[in-house]
């Protein structure tokens, strides 16, 4: 497994427990924001450490850290991961849409935990493209 | 065969090169393993530069390690 492969599992797993926190702890059991964002952008901070910890590793002392297939494949990526934040802030906006009626209003404080779980799903959807991509063997067409 | 119609020899000039593995040919080509697996799979069709790196690998002439099949 190289390096842009690890980059991609760890992408793709790490986003699961701040999006597994929001919607378990921040809608079923708590009203309070900063129980819900303060937890996620501690956790945020410290993974990136823990990836440069865990990818760095090198299998071989001349293996290049990335070539010109994964050059190809993040750039997919990244335009499915583009198009997510699309999807997800159209989605969440019919949401809110549907759940404040003409009297409700949303709190305003809604827009940060929304903001980072819609980064979130993003990381994880270009996570998920390139191990897609990578599973496919990285097929130009 | 890769629907480019491009195939290669890559697997056999690797075993006529000593037994040459798949990681020691990357390291040359400058590319990850993976991408070695792929192009000799027939799953990734390489670059011109890197087609010629890997056949300079062998010390062969591209032609000689890839064949068009269009």
């Amino acid at each position: 497994m190289n390096r842009t492969q690890k980059a991609a599992w760890f992408g793709l797993v790490v986003p699961c427990f701040p999006v597994a926190w929001f919607f378990c702890v921040g809608i079923f059991l708590t009203n309070s924001v900063l129980l819900i964002v303060l937890p996620i952008v501690g956790f945020l901070l410290i993974a990136p450490v823990v990836m440069c910890i865990v990818i760095g590793k090198k299998q071989s002392p001349d293996e290049v850290a990335s070539d010109e297939r994964d050059y190809m494949m993040r750039s997919k990526a990244l335009l499915s991961g583009f198009v997510s934040v699309f999807v997800m802030l159209a989605f969440l906006c019919s949401v809110m849409i549907l759940a404040a009626n003409d009297e409700a209003m949303a709190n305003a404080y809604m827009v940060i935990p929304l903001s980072v779980l819609t980064f979130l799903i993003a990381v994880a959807v270009y996570s998920a493209a390139i191990l897609v991509q990578y599973g496919r063997g990285g097929q130009d067409g | 065969m890769a629907k480019s119609g491009l195939s290669n020899n890559i697997r056999k000039f690797r075993f006529e090169h000593g037994e040459m593995t798949q990681q020691k040919l990357a390291d040359i080509a400058g590319v990850t393993r993976q991408t070695i697996i792929a192009v000799e799979q027939g799953k990734y069709t390489p670059s011109l530069t890197l087609a010629f790196k890997i056949s300079a690998a062998f010390k062969l002439k591209v032609e000689d390690v890839f064949l068009f099949e269009g």
